[in-house]
């Protein structure tokens, strides 16, 4: 006889009443295990997502809007033997006339892949032959579903044509900044053969169109170029970003980077230009450091040059210092040559005034003028003749008649004289007033450059040794090239990814408290029911030890037995999950695919915690029997704890009642007075306290009605009283079981909002605006001008009275809740702050610094302390739960980010916002966006207020699913809209 | 009829003996200055009204409970001076319980429930207190039962069997209460008998409390509890 067999017996003996205890012990060993694995499982898929989307990729250049040439790829990879594939990635929308006439789908942010053989390599995929017989494009799964295609159907596809010049830039030009064109599907590709491909982590499949890459090259004007290189594994070692830059450096050309060297014959010196017009500031600045006597040049078009009341219009004016601008010239001083001299009738002292644009937001032509003095006067010729200081402007340049010039900006052609075309014609663009560098750049620097053409004398330097000097200072990552360590980013996304988990075990953290208090509840009448074994066993001399070892042995084996079934349980739970969630959930997670993963040491970990605290469970169950002394527990009559009656009118109980309902009414008071964003945090608080109070002003009631049972009279309802109040306790844990569920119901009930209720008002998610829209492709039109308007065809009775407040876009990973991935990458918005402090939109959370709340945005704009001359640290504001969950991040924390340079710049959080329709996103002040990313042009998000007729009209067309068929998400009240 | 014994030291001395119930409030004296002493290999018999304390005086002796106030001497020990883990030993090794419902794990067969109280000591212990537990059952005519679990056993038998158990430990001081209360007269006399035979031959001293004439009257003293202290009976009352 031993202990061991005691509690076997008893477990045999009362299998009826352990049967409770087993249930609910499996059911929290599975809650927990179940969590557990759905953390696993989606890390796992994940992880799977990553190797799908790359295939073999490791590193990437992504040059987005800048092109370089196509052999570059293969003489990086003979350099490191890694297999590196040549694309074109660009962005575009894909449109689909469906053949039962219902109208046209259309799906924006389409990835537009060219790609080659090499490419189907990397994904370790058969080559599929897209343009074989015919011409046709392949598609991916996700796009055939979203705009209905299969193969043979037709697809009108338009993409952003890429220009040298930025749209933005003075004198470009907005004409045929798209190209489209028609093709039929010939291939839908399924994941299995790359159809998952995408640079960016998320698991949210893309939609990709997959072009020949000499097909997209020639539709983009880009002939045997391309802006994507893709580098492999390698066979022997792995391949790192250090040695594909310096390969990428060594064999560098400055065609690649759009440079152009040619000579200048009128002044026998060579120049450095680029189609850019404007040459990037590294460009510059390492060919006028790097090789002697370089001189920057920056040439300008100005619209008058005026001197009392004669004018000339339309003039290039060059901004330089040598020999046409002496270093006697002070800085307000202008040299003119001849002919402007005796147009405007201009002698030395003369004041000139030159009017000019300089490009605003939103492509907004900004008139500026300087007022200069006349120093000298100089005949044209030698360097003053030089044409070629003018750099090469498309609708400028390339014409012969003034009056045929198309700048890309407003020209009054009527303003041209005669003697103005004889200029052009004789001078073409030669410059006819001269000013110090440092004055052209101080009134026409623009985030494109501050030069136009670098000069170096032709007698020092040669050709070659000029590109060498420059390929040598210029390092490829300064103007945008560099490798991004894609594959471990990826990996690192997925394996850093929120922890689903421990998210899974918070949401069924009820769950696994009810299920452990009704473990304790069923052992706790179990052990009750031997009351009289426990004493029998303490009265024969049984230690308190020993008798509480017999019944935890008889926990033990429950608690094991639980412990196994809950295991498996957790996994047919996890996986049933899982297959919902792929299934009739899918669009909960965004239509990804979730596979089921479990790690050994997972399910052992949350086996093994499941035990312990079914174990603990049971162990405070006899704990608490076992106290009890042997006669108490023999007496019948002794189950019923017995009270005494205390002449204490003012007990512990209630001093507990008192304080937890003064907290609750602390709590209520703080809800109303804190912050909405708080609100939760303040119910939940109150919620906390009056369940306290509640459950303790029951304990006493329970107390009085024990105590005053004998005078009562007996009925029903007597009795029902005296029953619940014999057993207080247990009394006590089916209250707090009811209220807890009662209490989590009512709460979860009280937090679900509906957005439209609130949508209207400033401070709300929404930010009081009526319509969120996405574009593809960038805008540069201002949409609150009927003109900018009218371009999109959006001028109608909706939009009248409405406001857009654009947001330029910089793409990056999902930061938002639909990617499951940490956002290593976040998107980025830029917005002038003060279109947000006139209408103070949405709710601070936290601020880093005291603002206040109507100018709470200019916090993007304030400078931080610990910035310095080499590294500036920048402001961002998020969405609190991009901050927090998404990039695990807090109030005052700095984010690393890489700039277009691939310099790893910091962010600081210095504002986090309620819930918003921000969230996923990074914002900071255009300003800063421009330095950053200095290619991105246009506005591609735009926030916009409700116009007379919006409640009226949009609601009924999001109704009736009109918004579906223009290529518009529905879901929520707001609309999005896809530029074309 | 009286037993003849021989009277030794006292096994068991208690001296104003205060034991009440109910809090401060309302309170309720059950043992007013009791005393006690009860010498060993003694049969004794305590008897009185239902409600007069003589369970409470049991516990008292067999260290379940605590009185409010007053000494309890066992074997010449101050018991109320003995430490909370001391206690199940003394309890275990000295003292043998027979209750009047018997308390028998139900889960147990009858020789495991008579070695229930060896599960205190080591498991080395245990081997040769086995044959002794068959030998006892067997004594008492459950040598055929000792498989069998209580609830196949008849009332008279399971009493038998809480005997045994009491025994299994070679107490000194056998404390039975209302032994005989739930059994029937022929089963009551076999009791008796068995219970009266070990005080004889085992020389175990016996302490029974009930409310029967018949078995007060063979134990060798009888002894009333009026008015929460103990006043010795009349030989034949």
């Amino acid at each position: 006889m031993n202990l061991w067999k005691v509690a076997w017996r008893g477990l045999v003996f009362h299998w009826r009443s352990h049967l409770g205890v087993l249930l609910g012990a499996t059911v929290g060993v599975a809650i927990l295990v179940g969590a557990l694995a759905v953390g696993d499982s989606v890390r796992f898929s994940l992880w799977k997502i990553t190797e799908s989307r790359l295939g073999s990729v490791q590193l990437a250049l992504m040059g987005q809007n800048r092109f370089f040439r196509e052999a570059l790829a293969d003489a990086i990879s003979a350099e490191t033997k890694a297999p590196i594939a040549p694309i074109i990635m660009t962005k575009g929308t894909a449109t689909h006339e469906e053949e039962s006439g219902r109208g046209a789908l259309m799906a924006g942010n389409v990835q537009f892949l060219g790609v080659t053989n090499k490419f189907w390599a990397m994904g370790n995929v058969a080559v599929l032959t897209i343009m074989g017989e015919q011409e046709g494009v392949a598609i991916n799964e996700s796009l055939a579903q979203k705009i209905g295609a299969k193969v043979g159907s037709e697809l009108l596809l338009r993409v952003d044509k890429p220009s040298l010049l930025s749209r933005e830039a003075p004198l470009s030009t907005l004409e045929d900044a798209t190209i489209a064109f028609r093709l039929k599907v010939l291939a839908v590709v399924d994941e299995a053969r790359y159809g998952r491909f995408s640079l960016e982590a998320n698991q949210i499949p893309p939609l990709n169109i997959y072009l020949p890459l000499s097909y997209l090259q020639s539709k983009l004007g880009q002939e045997s170029r391309v802006n994507t290189l893709l580098v492999g594994q390698r066979a022997n070692k792995p391949i790192t970003s250090s040695e594909t830059s310096a390969a990428l450096w060594k064999n560098w050309t400055i065609a690649d980077s759009n440079i152009e060297i040619h000579e200048v014959p009128a002044t026998n010196e060579l120049a450095l230009t680029t189609p850019r017009i404007f040459l990037d500031p590294p460009i510059g600045e390492a060919t006028v450091h790097s090789i002697n006597d370089a001189k920057g040049v920056l040439t300008y078009f100005v619209n008058e040059i005026r001197a009392g009341e004669r004018t000339t219009p339309y003039s290039v004016v060059c901004a330089m210092d040598g020999v046409l601008v002496p270093i006697n010239v002070r800085e307000d001083e202008i040299v003119v040559n001849q002919w402007l001299a005796d147009d405007l009738q201009l002698h030395v002292g003369s004041q000139v005034t030159l009017t000019y644009y300089v490009v605003g937001a939103m492509r907004k032509l900004e008139t500026h003028t300087s007022k200069l003095t006349v120093h000298s006067i100089i005949p044209i010729e030698g360097a003053a003749a030089d044409p070629d200081l003018m750099p090469f402007i498309p609708g400028l340049s390339d014409k012969k008649n003034c009056r045929d010039w198309e700048p890309g900006m407003p020209v009054d052609l009527t303003k041209i004289r005669d003697k103005d075309q004889a200029y052009w014609n004789k001078y073409k663009g030669t410059p006819k007033a001269f000013i110090h560098l440092k004055t052209g750049q101080k009134i026409w620097e623009n985030r494109f450059g501050n030069l136009t053409s670098v000069r170096i004398p032709r007698m020092i330097q040669s050709h070659e040794f000029v590109e060498s000097c420059l390929r040598q200072a210029l390092i490829p990552a300064s103007v945008g090239f560099f490798f991004l360590p894609t594959y471990q980013e990826g990996v690192q996304a997925s394996k850093n990814s929120l922890d689903f988990g421990l998210l899974f075990m918070g949401f069924s953290f009820f769950l696994i408290i009810s299920a452990l208090l009704l473990t304790a509840l069923l052992f706790g009448f179990g052990v009750e029911q031997r009351t009289e074994e426990v004493g029998t066993l303490l009265s024969l001399g049984i230690s308190v030890r020993k008798v509480r070892g017999i019944f935890l042995y008889e926990g033990m084996v429950i608690a094991l037995l639980a412990t196994a079934l809950g295991a498996q349980l957790g996994i047919y739970y996890t996986r049933f999950i899982l297959k919902g969630l792929s299934t009739v959930w899918k669009g909960a997670v965004v239509n990804s695919v979730l596979y089921f993963h479990l790690e050994r040491r997972t399910l052992f970990m949350g086996a093994g915690i499941g035990f312990l605290v079914a174990m603990f469970t049971i162990w405070l169950v006899v704990r608490r029997q076992a106290r009890r002394t042997p006669r108490e527990l023999l007496m019948v009559e002794a189950e019923t704890p017995v009270f005494t009656p205390t002449p204490r009118r003012f007990t512990f109980a209630h001093g507990l009642l008192l304080v937890s309902f003064l907290a609750t009414l602390l709590m209520v008071s703080a809800g109303w007075m804190l912050p909405k964003s708080q609100a939760p945090e303040a119910f939940f608080g109150a919620g906390a306290f009056l369940l306290i109070a509640g459950l303790t002003y029951c304990r006493i009631r329970l107390r009085k009605l024990d105590e005053g049972a004998a005078e009562q009279s007996l009925s029903l309802r007597a009795l029902g009283y005296r029953n619940a109040a014999r057993r207080w306790g247990r009394s006590l844990n089916v209250m707090s079981l009811l209220a807890v569920g009662s209490f989590l119901v009512i709460g979860v009930g009280a937090n679900r909002h509906d957005p439209n209720d609130i949508a209207t008002l400033r401070d709300s998610g929404t930010g009081g605006f009526a319509l969120y829209a996405t574009t593809t492709l960038p805008i540069y039109q201002d949409l609150n001008t009927k003109e900018g308007q009218e371009s999109f065809r959006l001028a109608s009775k909706d939009t009248l009275g409405a406001n857009f407040t654009p947001f330029r876009l910089k793409d990056g990973d999902d930061a938002s809740c639909l990617n499951l991935n940490r956002a290593p990458n976040p998107r980025i918005l830029g917005v002038d702050p003060n279109l947000l402090v006139a209408t103070n939109p949405f709710s601070f959370a936290q601020l880093y610094k005291q603002m206040p709340p109507k100018t709470a945005w200019q916090i993007l704009e304030m400078p931080q302390e610990d910035s310095n001359q080499n590294e500036e640290i920048i402001p961002v504001v998020g969405d609190a739960n991009t901050i927090t969950w998404a990039l695990h991040k807090s109030l005052g924390e700095t984010i690393p980010y890489s700039d277009e340079q691939g310099v790893t710049r910091k962010l600081r959080v210095v504002g986090i916002l309620g819930n918003s329709v921000l969230q996923g996103n990074l914002i900071m002040a255009e300003r800063h966006f421009n330095h950053l990313f200095p290619s991105q042009s246009g506005y591609r998000l735009f926030r916009t207020t409700a116009g007379e007729c919006w409640h009226g009209s949009s609601r009924t067309s999001q109704r009736n699913g009109a918004s579906k068929r223009v290529g518009t998400s529905k879901g929520t009240w707001l609309s999005r809209w896809t530029y074309s | 009829m009286r037993n003849s014994h021989v009277i030794s030291s006292p096994i068991l001395d208690l001296r104003g003996i205060y034991k009440s119930y109910g809090g401060t409030l309302h309170s309720t004296p059950v043992l007013k200055g009791l005393d006690l002493r009860v010498s060993e290999g003694e049969s004794v018999a305590i008897v009185g009204p239902s409600g007069s304390g003589k369970s409470t005086l049991l516990h008292i002796i067999g260290t379940l409970d605590t009185p409010d106030k007053g000494e309890v001497y066992f074997n010449g020990r101050d018991l109320t001076g003995v430490s909370a883990s001391e206690l199940p030993r003394i309890r275990n090794q000295e003292i043998g319980f027979i209750f009047q419902l018997h308390h028998l794990l139900p889960q147990c067969n009858v020789l495991e429930n008579v070695l229930i109280p060896t599960l205190a000591g080591d498991a080395q212990t245990r081997e040769p207190v086995q044959a002794r537990a068959i030998r006892l059952l067997q004594r008492v005519g459950l040598g055929s039962r000792l498989k069998h679990r209580p609830g196949q056993l008849s009332g008279g038998e399971r009493q038998r069997v809480a005997v045994v158990r009491a025994l299994i430990n070679e107490p000194r001081l056998l404390l039975a209460d209302e032994p005989t209360g739930a059994l029937d007269r022929t089963s009551a006399e076999n009791l008796t008998d068995m219970l009266l035979e070990l005080n004889r031959e085992e020389g175990v001293t016996l302490l029974v409390i009930t409310h029967s004439t018949t078995l007060a009257k063979q134990m060798s003293r009888s002894l009333e509890i009026q008015d929460g202290r103990l006043v010795e009976l009349e030989a034949g009352v």
